[in-house]
């Protein structure tokens, strides 16, 4: 059934990227019940997927804003607490997981934001890894992974070094672990095959750095 | 063959005040002074630089250096 987003989320909406030109992919947080994974079209409709919308289309014949509106008159007030955008990476990785079309590295993708409580690492073969500033900061255009890719498949500097492509074939053993204030501005991707390294991590661009004290050193990883 | 080049401080600074290419490089091109173009050239830790040992890369006849995505 269509609904209409809240009023009240229509502005979160519209500060979060799009995932394609005037449409979005979401998970609701209703107020009581199980999340739902929605269609919001120009931040104001919500529909269950791609197959509602196409359905109303037909018996419409066209989708334009009045139809939306008209079919979302007809639903009942959803009680909805939250919307929140599925960030690009994510996204990814369940296409991937579907055989679905190629991934995109994190330069190609949109800008999003942290989120509180996210946590990214970073691996070097450097311990003096001169990306991370004196101050315990990023600087502009650093490269790093989600917490939750490098504790599931990195378990070696070897590890590090197939996941994430990298062209030093030296173990990326030194592990930084970054803890960015929430709406930092990041791209998230999938590595591609490079270096003669299949690639396959997620990568995030911290696009303009991390504050000072967000990193600290974390573990050194055997090398292989 | 490659060979490892550390590079000077000056060429540090700069590359640490442009993007990586992926974790913990960037690819680039190096002007030479003799006016060669070489790429794509590997640098690690922006202080590490890579290339083919033919390239002729030194540190002193490095004019200038590009970050490429």
């Amino acid at each position: 059934m269509i609904r209409s987003v809240p009023k009240e989320l229509v502005h979160s909406l519209l500060r979060q990227p799009e995932t394609g030109m005037g449409w979005q992919l979401v998970d609701v947080e209703h107020a009581r019940g199980t999340p739902e994974r929605m269609i919001a079209v120009n931040a104001s409709f919500l529909a269950s997927g791609w197959s509602e919308l196409r359905n109303l289309a037909r018996a419409e014949g066209r989708l334009s804003e009045s139809v939306l509106f008209k079919a979302a008159r007809n639903a009942a007030p959803a009680e909805i607490k939250a919307i929140r955008v599925v960030r690009p990476a994510r996204m990814v990785t369940e296409m991937k997981s579907r055989g679905a079309a190629a991934p995109a590295p994190a330069a190609d993708a949109p800008e999003t934001f942290t989120e509180k409580d996210d946590q990214f690492r970073r691996f070097s073969a450097f311990e003096n890894d001169r990306r991370v500033t004196s101050d315990n900061g990023l600087l502009p255009g650093t490269y790093g992974t989600t917490a939750k890719d490098a504790d599931a498949h990195v378990h070696t500097g070897m590890d590090a070094v197939r996941r994430y492509a990298l062209p030093n074939p030296a173990p990326a053993k030194y592990e930084f672990v970054i803890r960015p204030p929430e709406r930092t501005r990041i791209k998230e991707g999938i590595v591609e095959p490079a270096n003669n390294q299949p690639g396959g991590g997620v990568e995030i661009i911290f696009v303009e750095g991390s504050p000072p004290d967000t990193v600290t050193r974390g573990r050194t990883l055997p090398d292989t | 063959m490659t060979t490892r080049l550390k590079l000077s401080e000056r060429w540090t600074r700069y590359l640490l005040s442009q993007p990586e290419s992926g974790m913990g490089y960037q690819r680039v091109a190096v002007r030479l002074k003799d006016g060669r173009t070489i790429r794509p050239v590997i640098v690690l830790n922006a202080e590490l630089l890579e290339a083919p040992e033919t390239a002729g890369i030194e540190a002193g006849n490095i004019v200038d250096i590009t970050v490429e995505r």
